[in-house]
Order: C-alpha cells, then sequence, then structure tokens
C-alpha cells in the first residue's frame, strides 16, 4: 500500500493549482458562465483569469464561446465533457487520498517512523 | 492544516455562489413580496375605512415600482456580476422535486380541508409549509443562514398557539390573509439579505471599463 503522499504526483496538476481549482469547481457546479462572474467570483484579476483559462482551454478542459447581446460582448466559458470527466475524476482521487491519509500509518519494520516529506 | 481548511471552505463558497447565483438575486424578488403584502390589504383583513380607500387606490403604482424595481435589479445584477447557466437537472431528478413539492403542498392543504385550520390553536398548514422551508434552507443553504433563520421565525409563528390570545376566534394565519402576509414580509427581508450576500461575495466594485472580457492571453 503507497503511503497517500506517493498518491499527490499522480493528480492532475493542470487542476490542482489552486486558481484553476477556482475556475473548475465554478464551472464544475453550473452549466456556464460569463467571463465577469468568474472574475467576480475567483477574486482573479483579468489577465490572470484569461491566462488560467488559456491553459485550460488549451488542455480541452474549458469551451469558451464568444456572443453578443446587442453591442455588448459576452464571453461564456463552460467545461467540455473530457472536462467534467477530468474535475471529477480529480476530486475522486483526493477523497481517495483523504481516506487514505486518515487511516495511514508508518510501517515500523521500516525504521522510518517519519512520513515522506510532500513536496 | 488551516490553510487547506481555508482553501476547502473557499472551495465551497464557489460551488455553492455557482450553483444557487440565481436563487439569490436578492431584489428580483421584490414585486412577488410586495404581491403578497398586499393580499390582505386588498382583501381588507389588514386595514379598512378610510384608511383601505387610500392604501388601495396607491396600491397599484406601488406595485408598479415593485415591478420596476425588480427589473432594474436584475438587470443591474448582470451588469455587475455576470451571469450563469445553472445545470440542467436529470428528468428523474426534476420528476422527484415535483413529486416532492406535490406532496408537500397536499400535506400542507390537508389540514384545511379537514377543517383542523379553525379548530386547533395553532396553524398545522403553514407549520408544514415552513418546516419545508426550513427542512431546505438546512440541506442546500446553509451558506445562507438567514434562510435559516427566517423559515424558524416562519414556523414558531404558525405553530405558536395565537388562537388561544383573547379577542382571537383562531390562529391569524388560519384565515391564509395573515400567512401571506408574513410569507411577503419575510420574502422583502430575505431580498435584502440576499442582496447583502451577493454584494459582499462578489464584491461591490464595478471592474473599470472593457474588464470583463476574456482576450485569451496565452500561457502564464
Amino acid at each position: 500500500v503507497s503511503a497517500p503522499f506517493e498518491d499527490l504526483a499522480k493528480l492532475d496538476r493542470l487542476i490542482h493549482e489552486p486558481a484553476r481549482l477556482a475556475i473548475t469547481s465554478a464551472l464544475a457546479s453550473c452549466e456556464r458562465a460569463d467571463f465577469l462572474f468568474l472574475q467576480r467570483l475567483t477574486g482573479l484579476s483579468k489577465g490572470n483569469l484569461s491566462s488560467h483559462l488559456s491553459r485550460l482551454e488549451d488542455a480541452g478542459i474549458v469551451e469558451v464561446e464568444k456572443t453578443f447581446e446587442g453591442k455588448t460582448p459576452r464571453t461564456w466559458l463552460q467545461l467540455t465533457s473530457r472536462g467534467r470527466e477530468a474535475v471529477a475524476g480529480y476530486w475522486k482521487r483526493m477523497e481517495a487520498m483523504r481516506v487514505q491519509a486518515e487511516s495511514w500509518s508508518p510501517d515500523p519494520d521500516d525504521g522510518d517512523s517519519a512520513p515522506p516529506a510532500s513536496d | 492544516m488551516n490553510k487547506t481548511h481555508s482553501l476547502h471552505q473557499e472551495l465551497e463558497r464557489i460551488q455553492f455562489v455557482a450553483s444557487h447565483y440565481n436563487e439569490i438575486l436578492g431584489l428580483r424578488a421584490l414585486p412577488l413580496a410586495v404581491a403578497l403584502l398586499a393580499i390582505p390589504v386588498v382583501t381588507g383583513s389588514l386595514v379598512t375605512g378610510i384608511a383601505y380607500t387610500v392604501v388601495v387606490s396607491t396600491l397599484p403604482l406601488v406595485l408598479v415600482g415593485a415591478v420596476v424595481l425588480g427589473v432594474r435589479a436584475n438587470r443591474s445584477y448582470r451588469r455587475r456580476f455576470g451571469r450563469v447557466e445553472p445545470r440542467r437537472k436529470p428528468w428523474t431528478q426534476r420528476a422527484l422535486l415535483l413529486m416532492g413539492a406535490l406532496l408537500v403542498l397536499g400535506a400542507a392543504l390537508t389540514p384545511q380541508i379537514l377543517g383542523w385550520e379553525e379548530a386547533l390553536p395553532f396553524s398545522p398548514s403553514w407549520g408544514i409549509f415552513w418546516a419545508w422551508v426550513l427542512t431546505y434552507s438546512l440541506l442546500k443553504l446553509r451558506f445562507v443562514p438567514h434562510y435559516t433563520v427566517l423559515a424558524c421565525v416562519g414556523l414558531v409563528l404558525a405553530l405558536a398557539p395565537l388562537g388561544m390570545l383573547e379577542g382571537l376566534s383562531g390562529h391569524p394565519f388560519s384565515t391564509d390573509d395573515w400567512g401571506l402576509f408574513t410569507m411577503g414580509g419575510l420574502m422583502l427581508i430575505l431580498a435584502w439579505l440576499d442582496h447583502r450576500f451577493l454584494t459582499r461575495t462578489l464584491g461591490s466594485a464595478t471592474p473599470a471599463s472593457g474588464d470583463t472580457e476574456f482576450d485569451g492571453v496565452p500561457g502564464e
């Protein structure tokens, strides 16, 4: 049985980054949201949010749709089906790690009583 | 540990606001709240005589004002906080929700049909309604505790034996006018508290012009 910390390496790092975790958590909770809402909700600056969304779009996790309402441009963002699977998979793995971490104890035969350090 | 805990809480807050955004656009509920408050006025349960004439003649203006405010508030929320399309629930879940709502409605109407509302010093019908609101708020709306508090107020008012008070022939809610008036009053308070919650959660400052669009800045 591996220590829970070893599983950290298997986490989807694209989603694990806190700002992107916030973005994907928000998008996973709705069908789609516009750029302004995500900016308000996450508190990220326009440039920072754009940058994270670009990375998520490049990875096929987020889909961007630009529309116009009258003369006002509106950018809608939503998780792709692959994105929803990735986010669900991430949380499943996190939950498994949480359970494992709670029950984990160092093997006394190893002579190494301290748990391996996480990065 | 604390950092992890606060990140977890922050993510829960984000998920809550994203999934319930359209339900907590507070001032959008103004027209309905004012309409509920107006019912006992129109039926004459609240005011009589000359006051009735004055209040009823100004009521259309108040209602139109509430509708205008509600529409403007909705537009303002979209401009300030953006828009969200809620997740489409599968039809099985929607059917279950509809069945649940019909069951609650049936349970709430049963005491009225059986004539218990007049016979008892408390209001079982409104008690069932507020108990349902309380259950829903505890299960789904724990990030906005004012729902729980106001549902408790409604429940206490419905179950208090007010019908035993001298001068009253039964519980005030047994005529429904006062039940609806209470519901309208609490809804008005909810609208304001929801508005405050949204402004605090999503910020009160309007972003600078042109600061609201995704321009696809590559990389980090």
